[in-house]
């Protein structure tokens, strides 16, 4: 218990941030309370512009490359969930691994996991043919992914689990081949009613129309899913991001070759850390 | 978990298990520590059970007293001897209660062998407060949902003058920082519950819950195995769920796979995948 100051007036009692330095970077980021606002009562963020057109076009070309002729550090999966998926994707160099560490991304991340503590957990990218149907993920306390959870206390701070940014490489204005989501539904507490329903008989489901090189950050814990494409094929850039002991989706453990020449960059590097719970020296803040 | 098992580890965010380890696997426990405590520094190490030495600036430890010739306080990676240390990691007496309070896919994320002397003490630390959230404390749709539950199991008779166990009951929902943070548990604090374990007990926590052991006064040295889970997606405490060499063949599944983690992102079925 405290005993007071020397000038006899009662002082506060130690906090456990007083004694241990056990989580950094909360509060560090500026996100304006608009923001925070916005995701915390929808579940997701727009963020526009995050390429530039020539970003997105060495992009859509990286990918058509490694789709003809995939490295060994890239899994093709020609039937994912969404359609054909390029995993680990940040080890095809060029703006595919450069847009796993966008500032304006990171910004929120850091503010909606855990402040400094968070990672990539996974990569991938997104290739969709037209008409291909999508599932609307369940969302909310039905969810069986616990990793997924969404938490934001009254004080607003936020613990979010699985965070994922999602960058389209295709112009889905028109909502034909959009993201889609059930806003609100990461809070919700009944499972959603929609497991047989086509997407579009889904009422609440609100399309999130995109310019290509813009992208959406959005909480797991969100039911969301993906309008078909009607004449071309799209492609999305989708990164996955957690907590520092959050541990590495299968198959997007990063390569030597990756870590080494990202190494000089402190925001590449810092989400390639191997997962851990505290940093280094964090529990040496203060000699008792 | 019994209906009261469950009520009781809600209402205080632990219980204290009675006779977990029976009087053989106490001895056969002991043994192989009695014996690495013959051994010097180096010796231990090259059986892969390193002695790390607690040290004053430790922010959590008061490291208790070592006289001349005796092993200070310290700390021991049990895993990489093996042994019967293996047979902790599925004990049937405990982890069945692990698998309800983490209420998913879990793995073993740290075990460590913890020798403390007179004089030593463990300060408190932890909190729902705290937001800690690789510590959380959960409990939704009538079930645990707890991210991290340690056990310590009691190779030592341990009374409240011999350094026990101690935890501020409740606090694993506690709004408020806790107040005691980094001081040493005073067993007459009214917050303060100093919980005295019999050789072969076992104490099983949530971690949200702010926990220390209270100053040894005693002249016995304090041993304690603590084993800490997780769900899969964890990652491990550094290296402290490392194995000794041919673990993986000796290993049954169940022991394989709360070691190795299974799959991560369970429930990851196709339509869920991000």
């Amino acid at each position: 218990m405290s005993t007071g100051d020397s000038e006899g007036s009662p002082m506060k009692p130690a906090t456990e941030a007083d004694v241990f330095d056990l989580q950094i970077g909360l509060g560090e980021s500026e996100t304006p309370v608009e923001d925070k606002h916005f995701f915390d009562t929808t579940g997701y963020l727009v963020l526009d512009d995050l390429l530039t057109p020539d970003q997105v076009s060495q992009a859509q070309d990286t990918l058509v490359r490694i789709e003809a002729a995939t490295p060994e550090n890239i899994t093709l999966l020609p039937e994912g969930p969404y359609g054909c998926e390029l995993v680990n994707i940040i080890e095809g160099r060029g703006t595919v691994e450069d847009a796993m560490a966008l500032p304006r991304v990171l910004n929120y991340v850091q503010e909606f996991i855990w402040g400094r503590q968070y990672r990539l957990v996974g990569s991938r990218a997104i290739l969709r043919a037209p008409r291909r149907y999508s599932w609307l993920t369940q969302g909310g306390a039905a969810d069986p992914r616990r990793y997924a959870r969404y938490r934001c206390f009254g004080d607003g701070q936020f613990r979010c689990l699985m965070l994922t940014c999602l960058i389209a490489l295709a112009d889905t204005a028109d909502g034909a081949g959009a993201f889609c989501a059930i806003s609100a539904s990461h809070k919700a507490n009944l499972p959603h009613p929609y497991e047989n329903t086509d997407l579009n008989a889904v009422e609440p489901l609100c399309n999130v129309p995109l310019r290509a090189g813009s992208g959406v950050l959005f909480t797991e814990n969100l039911s969301h899913a993906f309008k078909p494409p009607t004449r071309e094929a799209h492609a999305w850039l989708s990164y996955q991001y957690g907590p520092s002991y959050m541990v590495n989706w299968p198959g997007c453990e990063p390569s030597t070759d990756l870590l080494a020449r990202t190494a000089a960059d402190p925001a590449k590097s810092h989400l390639l850390l191997e997962p851990y719970y505290h940093p280094t020296g964090s529990q040496k803040k203060q000699k008792m | 978990m019994t209906p009261e098992e469950r009520y009781l580890f809600d209402l205080h965010g632990y219980l204290v298990l009675r006779g977990v380890l029976s009087p053989d696997m106490r001895r056969r426990l002991n043994e192989p520590i009695d014996y690495l405590e013959t051994l010097d520094d180096n010796q231990t190490t090259a059986l892969g059970a390193e002695r790390k030495y607690r040290t004053s600036d430790n922010v959590y430890a008061k490291t208790g007293n070592s006289p001349e010739g005796s092993l200070g306080d310290y700390d021991c990676e049990v895993l990489r001897y093996g042994g019967p240390f293996e047979e902790l990691i599925d004990l049937p007496q405990t982890l069945h209660y692990i698998e309800e309070m983490i209420g998913e896919s879990s793995r073993l994320d740290a075990a460590s062998f913890m020798s403390r002397n007179s004089g030593g003490a463990f300060r408190f630390h932890h909190g729902y407060a705290e937001l800690l959230p690789y510590s959380e404390y959960a409990f939704r749709d009538g079930g645990f949902k707890c991210v991290s539950v340690k056990i310590g199991y009691a190779l030592t008779d341990v009374d409240v003058e011999d350094g026990c166990f101690a935890v501020i009951p409740g606090s694993h929902k506690s709004n408020f920082t806790n107040p005691l943070v980094g001081q040493i548990p005073d067993p007459a604090h009214p917050l303060v519950q100093p919980l005295p374990c019999k050789a072969g007990d076992a104490i099983i926590f949530s971690e949200d819950l702010s926990h220390g052991a209270v100053e040894n006064h005693g002249l016995k040295v304090r041993r304690t195995l603590f084993y800490s889970y997780a769900p899969a997606f964890h990652c491990t405490w550094h290296d402290l769920a490392m194995t000794a060499a041919g673990f993986e063949e000796r290993a049954n599944p169940r022991r394989l796979e709360l070691i190795q983690g299974p799959s991560p992102f369970a429930h990851a079925a196709e339509a869920d995948v991000p």
